[in-house]
């Protein structure tokens, strides 16, 4: 079938079969490696990315499901004032080790500012519990968000 | 090669579901996608915009079946018992697009919001194009992965009755908080008047073929003063009436011990009339 969605801010038509994941389209035919594989079965958040502004699990989201959806990648999003800030402060927490998690991260990072610029720790916990880390500990994660809430103050 | 329908109306859904009943339903897709069956014609209905209204009526709250988890967070019609167990399932990004309806349809043993729907006693609307028939959930739950669900029928909406309660207690088990199927998950909900105890339902998740639910052991604590509840008698009956199963998360006897001391720790904070989630 051919699926038309829009794609970081640009419409795209791509031929697909309806359980093709969404994510093999995004790295297959779209060539966006930041979307990372890592179980494939929606447990550990690698290949997070934005639907309609809600985060989900790529390879769990079938491309007959998302006509006319708006699809946002971390290439998308690296464009915005709100990744800038995301990037400099996982950097100086040093959130960041393998970094194959780290895309998701950010995505989780996004979907939890837009809704509550100012989150608890526990908020933090709660919003990237999607998410597998097995380098950082998590710990330099949540740093980097929170410090991102703060220094990034009227972005979100 | 596989169909793929994308109807965007409940009455377009029910004819393709008519002319094709052996299309697979897809509403959230986290478990569909997981192990997808690429063989099987497939009607989509997550775009359908009616199965994502939840209302109100005197008596009910009426849940569209595609509603996501995260949309029932985010209502303020749906109860805060409901609200607060849905923060325990799977993660963020799996609430973002898993669904009540694809949770009640898939009917796993161990799918996380039965055993409160089951002491909410939620109804199921059913439909098909010839009319809608409610079911209870307890009666439309067979058995493992299996459904009263009629080939040309769609689940089209959950009802759940408006109640009030002195206590709501959820809890799930698993091997980690985030995205784990639970080892074992329990819901009860009672309600208390002037010390006399009227109404205690409880029914426990991953633990049997379906959830496991006896009102004839909880008959034993209604018209009962606080003081007088027969905790120790309805624990050995729940034990008779538990008997999981070993697999690959859990083992019988850890789910036995689990179960009874829930149950028990249910039923002492009866009196306390106070909401207890985790």
């Amino acid at each position: 079938m051919r699926v038309e969605f829009i794609l970081n801010g640009e419409s795209v038509c791509v031929e697909a079969e309806p359980t093709d994941r969404l994510l093999d389209i995004l790295r297959g035919q779209f060539s966006l490696g930041g979307v990372k594989e890592g179980c494939g079965e929606g447990e550990c958040g690698a290949c997070s990315i934005l639907l309609n502004n809600r985060l989900v699990n790529s390879c769990l989201v079938a491309m007959g499901s998302i006509v006319g959806a708006a699809v946002v990648t971390i290439e998308g999003y690296r464009t915005t004032k709100r990744y800038e800030v995301l990037e400099r402060t996982f950097a100086k927490a040093g959130a960041v080790q393998c970094g194959f998690c780290t895309p998701g991260m950010i995505m989780a990072a996004e979907a939890l500012l837009s809704k509550n610029p100012t989150p608890t720790t526990d908020e933090i916990r709660a919003a990237i519990s999607g998410n597998l880390c097995r380098c950082t500990g998590y710990n330099m994660i949540i740093q980097a968000i929170e410090m991102a809430a703060k220094e990034g103050v009227g972005l979100w | 090669m596989v169909k793929a329908y994308h109807p965007k109306t409940v009455k377009e859904a029910l004819i393709w579901k008519e002319r094709c009943p052996k299309a697979r339903i897809y509403a959230g897709g986290t478990d569909f996608m997981v192990a997808p069956n690429k063989e099987t014609d497939i009607l989509f209905i997550n775009q359908i915009k009616e199965l994502h209204r939840i209302e109100e009526t005197e008596e009910t709250i009426v849940i569209g079946a595609a509603c996501t988890y995260l949309e029932l967070q985010e209502n303020p019609l749906i109860p805060s018992l409901l609200k607060e167990a849905v923060k325990e399932l799977a993660s963020p990004a799996i609430r973002s697009i898993g669904t009540l309806g694809g949770n009640i349809c898939n009917a796993s043993p161990a799918g996380d919001m039965l055993p409160l729907l089951y002491v909410l006693e939620a109804k199921l609307k059913l439909s098909s194009q010839a009319g809608s028939r409610k079911l209870s959930l307890n009666d439309f739950i067979l058995g493992v992965r299996k459904t009263a669900l009629m080939p040309e029928e769609l689940l089209e909406a959950i009802i759940l009755p408006k109640e009030s309660f002195t206590l709501t207690y959820y809890k799930k088990i698993g091997a980690r908080k985030s995205t784990a199927i639970s080892k074992v998950s329990f819901s009860g909900v009672a309600v208390i008047e002037n010390d006399v105890v009227m109404d205690v339902r409880m029914a426990f998740g991953s633990v049997g073929t379906t959830v496991v639910r006896k009102t004839e052991i909880e008959a034993l604590a209604s018209n009962r003063l606080l003081s007088e509840l027969p905790i120790s008698e309805m624990i050995r009956e729940y034990d008779n009436a538990i008997q999981p199963i070993d697999d690959q998360r859990s083992t019988a006897a850890y789910r036995k011990t689990m179960c009874l001391y829930l149950a028990e720790d249910f039923l002492s904070n009866i009196g306390n009339q106070i909401s207890y989630i985790r």
